[in-house]
Formats: C-alpha cells, structure tokens, sequence
C-alpha cells in the first residue's frame, strides 16, 4: 500500500512540472541568422543554375563539333571514292593499267 | 484585427522592418514550441529559422481566416513533424549502419535525455522521465497536449492549428493525460 502511494505521489510530482516549466530564450542573433539564412539561399540557386546552364551549353557545343566533324569526314571520304572509281573506269577504259601495258 | 491586416500587408511588401518586428515578437513563442516538439537545441533553433523562413515566403498566399499566430503556430508544428520525420528516417538508417558495424547512434537522437532550459535544477530528472513519456505519447494527443501545457495555448487556439473540433481537444488532451500517468506509472514501478 505504502508502495502505491510513492508511485502515485512520484506521478503526480511529475506531472507538476509542467506547471514550473519556464519559457527558454531564443538566440538573440535569430535574426540576423535568419537573414543571412535567406541571403545564403537566394545567392546560391542562380549560381548552380548558371554552372548547370553553362556545362548544358558546352555539351551541347562539343556534341556539335563531333557531328560536323563526323559529317565532313563522311563526305570527304565518299567524294574520294567516287574520284577513286571514276580513274579505275579510265584505265580500264584506255588499257593504262602498267601491269597491261606492253610498252 | 485591422492593425494585423496593415501588418500583414507590409510582411507581403517585403518591408523589412515589418519581418524583424514579426521575428521580434513570435522568436521565443516559435522557439518554445519547437522545443518541446523536437527536444533539442540545436534543432529547435535551426527550424525556428525555418519556420520564419517559410511564413515570410509565403506570407503572400495567407488567406487571413485565421489569426497570424495561429498560422504561425500551423507552420511551427507542420515543420517540426517534418523534421521529426526526417530525423525519425536517418535515425533507422543509422541504426541499420550500426548492426553492420558502422558508427554508434548519437544519444542526443534519444528524447530520454532531453534537458529542458526552462526545467528547474531540481526537476531535471523528473523532467527527463516526463518528456521520455510525452515522447511516447500517439501523434495527434502529443501536439494537443505540447501545446496546451507548454505552450500555453487555450483550447480554441489548438482547434484551429489543428484544424479540429474543440471537444475532440479537450478529449485528446484528457486522453493524453490519463495515457501518460499509464506510461509514468509503469516506469516508476519498473524502475523500483
């Protein structure tokens, strides 16, 4: 019984406590950090957008480059073929080939 | 009521001296509040500033069908459960890294050792016991009852910040009362 009564007296000793609770203090530079918390964050986010905006635009530039260079090549390399199949028509043609030629 | 539109009306200006005359006067009511949610400093003051933060963003969009306080309040109690949440998640991560050997748990994650400032010398160790138990304490009937008995707001203040009937207040508070003398209790009778 003596034992129940602690229990209870403790329980209700804690729940007194509530009623002692004092307000805490807040930071007094609360302010101040938060400011400086908003200046963070607005000056940040059009950084990273500009570094994503300016790597986006040098990919784009080098995968231009390939494409050209790709492009040129492809048509240069055709165009000497095209030459190349067009002598192989003349010497036939003529019988210039040196291993054909009797002279 | 009029002086808080004019108020609110310079918040949405971006006046500056209306947001430090704002910060001035909810500081250490947010903070408090923050306190007794997150159950520490550190936390308490980094979404204090958050809290802030996000009424002067979006002050513009309040609909003034509630008081400025009590929105302020919904905030305050939104952005804690967030982080509460969040904390809740890296919490079981890290117990997860721990039983494949990673770093031990930090014990300020642990609300049973929570030190209230505003707890009395006397009443620390009471006071640890007590807010271990509020810990414990189902969602709804912990804000209830945090914001009745340490923040001191009436009944009809915490139906509006939680959006609910009064009696279904005054029912979660004496809920969480008879829930906690349960959960007291039981500590003291198995720590004898």
């Amino acid at each position: 019984m003596a034992k129940e009564n602690t229990i209870k007296e403790q329980i209700e000793e804690t729940m007194k406590i509530l009623q002692r609770i004092e307000k805490a203090e807040a930071n007094p530079f609360l302010y101040e950090k938060i400011l400086n918390r908003m200046q963070q964050r607005k000056g940040s986010l059009p950084g990273r957008y500009f570094i994503a905006k300016r790597s986006l635009a040098i990919i784009a530039i080098m995968l231009l480059i390939n494409v050209l260079s790709f492009a040129y090549f492809m048509k240069d390399s055709g165009r000497k073929e095209i030459k190349g199949s067009a002598a192989r028509e003349l010497i036939n043609e003529y019988n210039l080939d040196e291993s054909s030629s009797n002279l | 009521m009029q002086e808080e539109s004019k108020f609110i009306q310079r918040l949405i200006d971006k006046e500056q001296k209306a947001f430090k005359e704002l910060v001035n006067n909810y500081e250490k009511k947010v903070f408090n509040t923050c306190l007794s949610f997150l159950k520490n400093d550190e936390d308490a003051e980094d979404t204090t500033q958050e809290v802030f933060i996000e009424v002067f963003r979006s002050v513009k969009n309040f609909e003034q069908k509630a008081s400025l306080s009590t929105w302020i309040y919904r905030i305050t109690v939104t952005k804690c459960l967030d982080f509460k949440k969040a904390s809740n998640r890296k919490k079981r991560f890290a117990i997860m890294e721990s039983l494949f050997g990673g770093n031990d748990i930090e014990r300020r994650d642990f609300p049973g050792n929570f030190n209230h400032p505003g707890v009395l010398f006397e009443d620390k160790e009471k006071g640890k016991i007590l807010f271990a138990a509020i810990e414990k304490l189902g969602e709804n009937q912990r804000i209830a009852f945090t914001l009745h008995n340490l923040d001191d707001l009436s009944y009809k203040e915490i139906s509006e910040v939680m959006d609910i009937s009064i009696s279904s207040v005054e029912s979660l508070i004496f809920r969480a009362r008879k829930n906690l003398q349960k959960l007291l209790e039981n500590y003291y009778r198995e720590n004898k």
